[in-house]
Parts: C-alpha cells; sequence; structure tokens
C-alpha cells in the first residue's frame, strides 16, 4: 500500500511540474481594476505576447507574417474576428501596435486585452 | 497432479479510503487557485488609413511617452512612475460629462510610444473605463508596414 502511495505520488508530482511548464507561456498580462470576466469566450482567436516581443498563435511561434496570413484565413473561414491580446505587461508598446494593424487588416472589429482583475 | 492453493484476495477498502483521502488533502492543500483573466475591449477602426485628420469636436489624444509619462492634448498629467493617475481620470469624468451634454460621443485617440509598457496602455484604457468612455482607437494602428 505504501508502494502504490508512492508511486502515485510521484505520478502526481510529475504531472503536475509537466502542466505547469506548459501553462499559458509565463506571460504575466496587465492588471486593471475595470477588466470584465467574459461568459462567452468561443468566439475569439488568441494571439499572445510575451515579455521580449514574440508572438504565439495560441502556443504556437509564428512570425509577424504568418500570424497575418492565420487572421486572414481565420476571418474568412469564421467572421467576424474578435482579437484576444494577451500581452505581456512588459511588452513594448510597438509590439502591440504591429499586432493591432495585422489585426486590422486582416479584418477584425474587436480588439481584446486580457488583463488579470484587481 | 499437484494443485496450487490460491489465497482469497480481498479488497481492503479502509486503508485505501486512508490513501484516497490523504492524497486528496495534500493536492487540496497544494494546488493554487488560477485567477481567471478579465477582458479589456476595444473596436478597431477600419482598415483604411486616414491621410488627413477628420476634424471631430470631442475627440482628446492621449499620448503616452517612452519612460510613461501621460500627455493629454499636450499637457503632461500625473507622474510617469505611478500607476495611480487620479489627474487623467478627473479629467476624463470631465470631458465624459461635457460630451454627454452635447449630446455627442467622447472619443479617445491614444497614441503610444515605442517604448511605453503595455502595462501603461492598460492604465490609461482603464482609467477610461473608469470615466465611462467607450470610443477609444489607437493612433497608427492601421499604418502600412514598411
Amino acid at each position: 500500500m505504501i508502494d502504490v502511495t508512492l508511486l502515485l505520488l510521484f505520478f502526481f508530482m510529475l504531472a503536475g511540474k509537466i502542466t505547469k511548464g506548459e501553462k499559458l507561456l509565463d506571460i504575466k498580462v496587465p492588471t486593471a481594476a475595470t477588466g470584465k470576466i467574459p461568459t462567452d469566450e468561443g468566439d475569439r482567436d488568441v494571439v499572445n505576447i510575451d515579455g521580449d516581443g514574440r508572438l504565439f498563435s495560441g502556443s504556437r511561434p509564428v512570425t509577424a507574417k504568418e500570424l497575418a496570413s492565420h487572421l486572414r484565413q481565420r476571418f474568412k473561414d469564421y467572421p467576424p474576428l474578435k482579437l484576444y491580446i494577451r500581452a505581456d505587461a512588459g511588452t513594448h508598446g510597438k509590439k502591440i501596435k504591429e499586432v493591432m494593424a495585422i489585426a486590422s487588416e486582416a479584418g477584425a472589429i474587436e480588439i481584446i486585452f486580457g488583463v488579470t482583475p484587481k | 497432479m499437484k494443485r496450487h492453493d490460491h489465497p482469497q484476495i480481498e479488497m481492503q477498502i479502509a486503508p485505501m479510503i486512508d490513501v484516497c483521502f490523504l492524497l486528496l488533502f495534500f493536492y487540496i492543500l497544494t494546488s493554487k487557485p488560477v485567477k481567471p483573466e478579465a477582458d479589456m475591449d476595444m473596436t478597431l477602426p477600419g482598415t483604411v488609413s486616414q491621410e488627413e485628420a477628420i476634424d471631430i469636436p470631442d475627440e482628446q489624444i492621449i499620448t503616452i511617452q517612452d519612460n510613461g509619462q501621460i500627455v493629454l492634448n499636450d499637457l503632461p498629467l500625473d507622474k510617469p512612475d505611478s500607476r495611480e493617475l487620479p489627474a487623467l481620470l478627473a479629467t476624463l469624468k470631465r470631458f465624459k460629462e461635457s460630451a454627454d451634454a452635447n449630446k455627442s460621443r467622447a472619443l479617445i485617440t491614444l497614441d503610444v510610444a515605442d517604448n511605453a509598457v503595455h502595462q501603461r496602455v492598460i492604465d490609461v484604457l482603464n482609467s477610461c473605463a473608469q470615466a465611462g468612455i467607450q470610443g477609444v482607437t489607437f493612433a497608427g494602428a492601421t499604418e502600412e508596414e514598411p
């Protein structure tokens, strides 16, 4: 029984560590008091931007060109396009503007910034 | 022929429950609650870039400089290193009130410097939301890439 307990413990400890590594790309989104908790998250495309300005479509690293073609395709397949930008609090404004320009050109109507409620 | 006698195996439920509780307790104690993320949304302007500025009476331009200094129509407001923006919020509230009195839509254009951090942009958006201003756009968001 002790063997089984230890085995389970090891399993869950390792599983916990692996999921932690995969979780949300270690992006610390900014805090804001007026953020609204969404009720429906299904109709949005997620773009992650880390502190160094690297772009991720979901969890897949992409270049600006790849992101643009992905968003154009997404807009073609399932309009209207809403873009959820999860940018690190330390991301520079230049990168945010670049992604917004890409989104705008792809036909996005709404940009949603991910924040942590205070 | 020799016959093997298999001992009767019984499932011990009580220690199993003990272990289950132990593990449950451990994971409840060690698990961190995941904070839900909230939304701050804004509508994008059209994809056609405007060559000349249109004369909109109730439009204010907020510039966020590289060091985090907020400038509202050439007037610097609040400290660049402070997260609280009381002067900006008070001005935006007055702006919203006067726009409402004129029955026009309060519009804010954000001009973000290249090296301004994202947290600062969110701080300004937060102040706009607190003042009840819905129309916020980004300057330069529709510019073509060189």
